[in-house]
């Protein structure tokens, strides 16, 4: 289990995260959602030790990770932009890793290397981003970490790979009681895999919950109306992203959903449908806040 | 397996990637000294020691040795120290280069180690793999000189420790110094910039140690001249042979024992003074990095001008640097003129505000914040140079002003520039000290101080050398007397120059003590009371003794050795004779054994006070010895290609000693001739009524008449009277209390006038007193007693007057009056 407790990261003047808390519990996978900017990697960097945090802790296992950088060696971070030795091939690469992971399985090396298709022996060099990206995951899951930390770790994989990719990482976190964070901005994936979602809204997390309880906190409804019905009708409800197209009142809702219903009913509606909110939508939803006036940006 | 046990593995892991990277220094260092350890044993064993046997070759075993060879000369040592420089540079590139890219930060950073661990991995990674390189060289080398059949002496064990700890000293301080800059750096170029500020920070201390210590305490030389080297870190290599007392420039001396199986040269501590230098100074860099390390902001890595805390420790090493700068250059001219402490305190302030502000206006991160950060941190450091400026203006606590008792002392070393003029030593001639028509000012030349950019990087120290020669006594009632002296200048305090009761003069005075240790002061400008007890000097032993050599004529690999001991002179030639008023001259004769014993015999017998301090009426003229200066190739001849002196007009060969005798028959009856007076290769003595000896072979020898002068005040046009400072316009500070007079005919001043002009030469003090002194006297009668009362050489106090006396025939010739006579005068 891994614990971050009240980080916050400045740089210079900019805070990147505020009192950021949240934890990812064994055979977790747990997604990292937020804009660009949002956080998502430093949050990454200071949970490998890469970037130090101005203030709070990050616990593994009950032990802090910044007193007890050992733990470490249980830990494995793909970042963004991976970074290989000069002239390196992926043999000489897990020579490298085996150094600091005392839990480099070779055969697991061997296997997946197998699996992926790649040339241990190949330099690194030659190899296209995908590849890497593959050669990297290869690497660390050979780690056989208690954690695995994945920034935008799919991009760059083609379809099958991705998919070989995710069954992988799911089988390893069943099989090994992985605590696995990723970040990403490919929601439909995130939905797929994660049983958490945090959403980082620029400093802080707008949303955290699990993906079983994200559908029944949040809804959408579309509904029509015999009389006129406006927003100011839903008082009581804290509706988002309110269209209206003719007679045809579409919404979302996230919380109290079946307080909402209650109001909605008692309208006395035409038509009432309630849809699930995807994960984008959700993401959507949350960056509402931004009210941008799109429209005063061309002339 | 445990954490602890993960953390082990994770550091050794990263020791190994360490010494893995950077292997191939240590592997190139390796091979190219055992490449020197194979060619020195074929060297040594085949060629030096087969040709020697039987007693021979056993006392070559037993007296020589090999180490390291290649390293035979101080310029090789400073080759192979830069070489390791760049060694140890390119190491910290190929271990801590990580830390600047981001890509490679996230690798590294997220092994199970503590940052510190990283650190320390990586350092030892580099350094360790090159000191097991040169220890195993070593080894080879000394195993290579005990087989080629040299016995295992302790020199040649004291040298290679030396060698392999200077080595070892000189990479490991480049390398920490490198690996902190980019260890705490954003991009290469910082690296690179900071790596260079923090490495010349041993000089620029330097620089500003001795530009502090010159002006705010009394009696410093102007550059640290002590055995310990703690100002050169890099380039000490060998000083000690090419500097030390037995002033050797071939290592192989290092390696002979003497007959009495002594070695030929001792190492003191002070020659490891270097490396324990670099050891200290790698020890407290590398202790900073290694804690500071753990705090390290990774988010710099590529950015330029984040890296805030070594961003400031070079911004303030800059300024820094620029008041050094500042203090190094306007010492002699603003500062020391100025009104002391606090001018000196705002200049060098001023100055670190400009080095700090260009610093972080080229590597700050935001430059609009500059100005604004400066007024937080500006005041901090110009209370910390305010401190050091007081600490100097203590005199370093009263260390400056400390003068040894005189049973401490073994002996003292002395130079001033006012030491007697008939001593052989003295570069210059007793009456003139340049080579100029007319008035020879009295201007103080500093002794020169070499302090030059070679010198700072090659060695980290100054040295002084003397003008004007130097004496040495143990004697104790001399020692007693100097420590007198020396006293005085103490209790007279530092002087300023625009001082109006300063008097110039360069006293260098070096105790030896009995401890073996050195104390050495230098002034430049004490009190006239002093300056007169200086004068006393000349009555030393060691003083009198090189009175003796006046005649001594060296040989010619002592004239090339001591090149400014008036080469050309050579007792051989004839002597002259001028009047006491100068205008008449005479080639007399050649300077025969008996007129040497005569005037040696009188120079000795003179005091200090009838040298400097005789009356003017006791003057009787001047006896120059030597050949001027002049080409005995008259307009009409050339030498051909053989060397041969050809008559233009006849073709015919001259020969050359007849055209010398024709010459100086030609100088001996030419009056003009006294331009021989001013040439450097004269030695002139005023001849005084207490020079018995000499006066009774002049006379004997039919020669006195030519000292006589019938020069009235009627033969003169005009004089002109002004003070010494007066008279090129400096201040009393730059004017040396002695006078000595000049003559030149007519035709000598339009030569002097041609030569001048044509030279382009910019000289102050050609005509100066007709162009701008305007204290003239016509009155024959004043004119009269001015001529009564002219001396031609001895003591010129700051009220004393300079006169330059124009004659009716157009020469010029400068005498000298006391204050009190021109007082009388003015009456």
């Amino acid at each position: 289990m891994i614990e971050i407790n009240n980080i916050t990261k400045t740089f210079d003047d900019y805070t990147a995260i505020k009192d950021l808390s949240f934890t990812v519990g064994e055979s977790s996978l747990y997604g990292l959602v937020g804009y660009n900017g949002a956080g998502k990697t430093t949050l990454l960097k200071i949970i490998a030790g890469v970037y130090l945090p101005d203030s709070g802790d990050v616990k593994l296992n009950g032990k802090s990770l910044f007193k007890h950088p050992e733990l470490k060696t249980e830990l494995f971070y793909v970042p963004d932009d991976i970074y290989f030795g000069l002239g390196s091939s992926m043999n000489s690469m897990a020579k490298y890793y085996k150094g600091f992971h005392p839990n480099f399985c070779m055969e697991t090396f061997k296997k997946l290397t197998e699996l992926f298709g790649l040339d241990p022996k190949k330099k690194l060099i030659g190899f296209s981003k995908g590849m890497q990206r593959q050669a990297e995951m290869i690497l660390g899951l050979s780690c056989l970490p208690k954690v695995i930390l994945l920034d935008e770790s799919f991009d760059g994989l083609d379809p099958a790979k991705r998919n070989l990719t995710k069954k992988i990482l799911l089988d390893y976190m069943a099989e090994k009681d992985c605590s696995i964070i990723i970040s990403s901005h490919n929601l439909h994936e995130l939905a797929d895999m994660c049983d958490h979602i945090a959403l980082i809204n620029g400093q802080t997390i707008a949303m955290n919950c699990a993906v079983d309880d994200m559908n029944g906190s949040r809804c959408k409804f579309r509904l029509a109306f015999a009389q006129e019905v406006d927003k100011a009708d839903f008082d009581g409800i804290n509706v988002k992203n309110f269209k209206k197209d003719g007679k045809i009142i579409t919404f979302t809702v996230s919380e109290n959903v079946e307080e909402a219903e209650r109001v909605i009913q008692s309208l006395n509606p035409v038509l009432c449908e309630r849809f699930p909110l995807s994960l984008e939508e959700i993401f959507l939803e949350e960056m509402e806040d931004t009210n941008y006036e799109f429209e005063k940006i061309f002339f | 397996m445990n954490l602890k046990k993960y953390s082990s593995d994770s550091f050794s892991a990263m020791f190994r990637n360490a010494c893995r990277k950077s292997c191939f220094i240590p592997i190139i260092t390796f091979v190219i000294l055992f490449f020197s350890t194979i060619s020195n044993f074929i060297y040594e064993k085949y060629t030096r020691l087969s040709v020697s046997s039987g007693e021979e070759l056993e006392m070559a075993k037993n007296r020589l040795g090999f180490f390291w060879n290649f390293i035979g000369s101080s310029s090789e040592a400073q080759l192979i120290s830069v070489l390791f420089v760049f060694a140890g540079a390119l190491a910290a590139i190929v271990l801590f280069s990580f830390v600047l890219s981001k890509k490679h930060c996230n690798v590294v950073f997220s092994h199970g180690l503590s940052r510190r661990k990283i650190f320390l991995a990586n350092y030892l990674g580099g350094i360790i793999p090159f000191y097991a390189a040169i220890i195993i060289a070593a080894f080879c080398e000394l195993l290579s000189s005990f087989c080629a059949g040299f016995a295992p002496t302790a020199p040649l064990i004291e040298i290679a420790l030396y060698f392999v700890l200077s080595f070892m000293g000189i990479y490991t301080l480049a390398f920490t110094i490198a690996s902190t800059a980019i260890a705490f750096s954003g991009n290469i170029v910082e690296s690179g910039v900071f790596t260079l500020i923090i490495g010349f920070f041993p000089y620029t201390c330097n620089m500003f140690f001795s530009a502090m210590s010159e002006l705010f305490t009394l009696g410093s030389t102007g550059v640290y001249s002590g055995k310990w080297n703690i100002f050169n870190p890099f380039l000490y290599l060998l000083d000690f042979l090419k500097d030390g007392e037995y002033s050797t420039d071939n290592l192989e001396n290092y390696f002979m024992l003497m007959a009495n199986k002594k070695p030929f040269y001792k190492l003191a501590i002070t020659d490891f003074s270097g490396i324990i230098t670099d050891f200290v100074f790698a020890g407290i860099v590398f202790a900073i990095a290694f804690l500071m390390f753990e705090k390290r902001k990774n988010e710099i890595s590529g950015t330029f001008g984040r890296a805030k805390g070594l961003n400031e420790v070079c911004g303030a090493i800059s300024g820094f640097n620029a008041v050094t700068l500042t203090l190094y250059f306007m010492k002699n001219d603003v500062i020391n003129h100025g009104d002391g402490n606090v001018l000196t305190f705002l200049i060098a302030l001023l100055s670190f505000v400009i080095g700090y502000f260009i610093f972080k206006m080229i590597f700050g991160h935001k430059r609009k914040l500059v100005i604004k950060r400066m007024f937080r941190s500006i005041p901090a450091y110009g209370v910390a140079f305010a401190i050091v400026t007081v600490i100097f203006s203590t005199g370093l606590f009263g260390y400056s002003s400390a003068i040894p008792n005189a049973d401490e002392v073994e002996e003292i070393t002395f130079s001033v520039s006012t030491v007697n003029p008939y001593s052989v030593a003295n570069d210059y001639n007793g009456i003139h000290r340049e080579e100029n028509y007319g008035y020879a000012p009295m201007k103080r030349i500093n002794s020169v101080t070499y302090y030059g950019i070679t010198n700072i990087l090659l060695q980290g120290y100054g040295d002084t050398w003397s003008l004007y020669p130097t004496f040495t006594t143990s004697v104790s009632e001399e020692i007693e007397k100097l420590i007198e002296i020396h006293k005085s200048f103490v209790k007279s305090g530092k002087i300023r120059n625009t001082a109006s009761t300063a008097c110039g003069t360069n006293f260098e005075i070096t105790y030896t003590l009995k401890n073996g240790d050195t104390v050495k002061r230098y002034y430049t400008e004490t009190t006239e009371d002093n300056a007169k007890a200086i004068l006393g000097l000349s009555d030393f032993s060691g003083v009198k003794s090189a009175v003796g050599n006046y005649f001594y004529e060296p040989d010619s690999e002592e004239k090339e050795y001591y090149d400014y001991d008036s080469a050309s002179f050579t007792t051989d030639d004839y002597f002259f004779l001028y009047s006491k008023d100068l205008k008449n001259c005479h080639r007399c004769d050649t300077v025969t054994d008996d007129l040497k014993k005569a005037i040696t015999a009188d120079l000795n017998a003179q005091s200090a006070n009838d040298v400097f301090f005789h009356k003017p009426e006791d003057e009787l003229g001047i006896i120059g010895f030597g050949v001027p200066s002049f080409d005995i190739i008259d307009e009409g001849a050339y030498y051909n290609e053989y060397g041969e002196l050809i008559d233009e007009e006849t073709g015919e060969v001259i020969d050359i000693q007849t055209a010398i005798d024709r010459k100086l028959v030609q100088l001996g009856t030419d009056p003009d001739v006294s331009i021989s007076l001013s040439s450097m290769n004269i030695k002139n003595i005023v001849l005084t009524k207490d020079m018995k000896n000499t006066i009774k072979y002049l006379t004997d020898k039919g020669f006195m008449k030519y000292l006589n002068s019938d020069i009235t005040a009627n033969d003169v046009q005009k004089i002109k009277l002004a003070t010494k400072s007066e008279s090129v316009d400096e201040d009393n500070s730059d004017m040396l209390p002695l006078f000595s007079a000049a003559y030149s005919t007519a035709a000598d001043v339009k030569d002097s006038d041609v030569r001048f002009e044509m030279s382009g030469m910019e000289a102050y003090d050609l005509h100066y007193f007709s162009k701008y002194v305007n204290n003239e006297i016509t009155n024959k009668s004043t004119i009269q007693k001015v001529l009564d009362n002219a001396f031609l050489y001895g003591y010129c106090g700051n009220d004393y007057r300079v006169v330059e006396v124009t004659y009716v025939d157009g020469s010029i010739a400068t005498y000298c009056i006391t204050g009190e006579v021109y007082a009388n005068l003015m009456k």
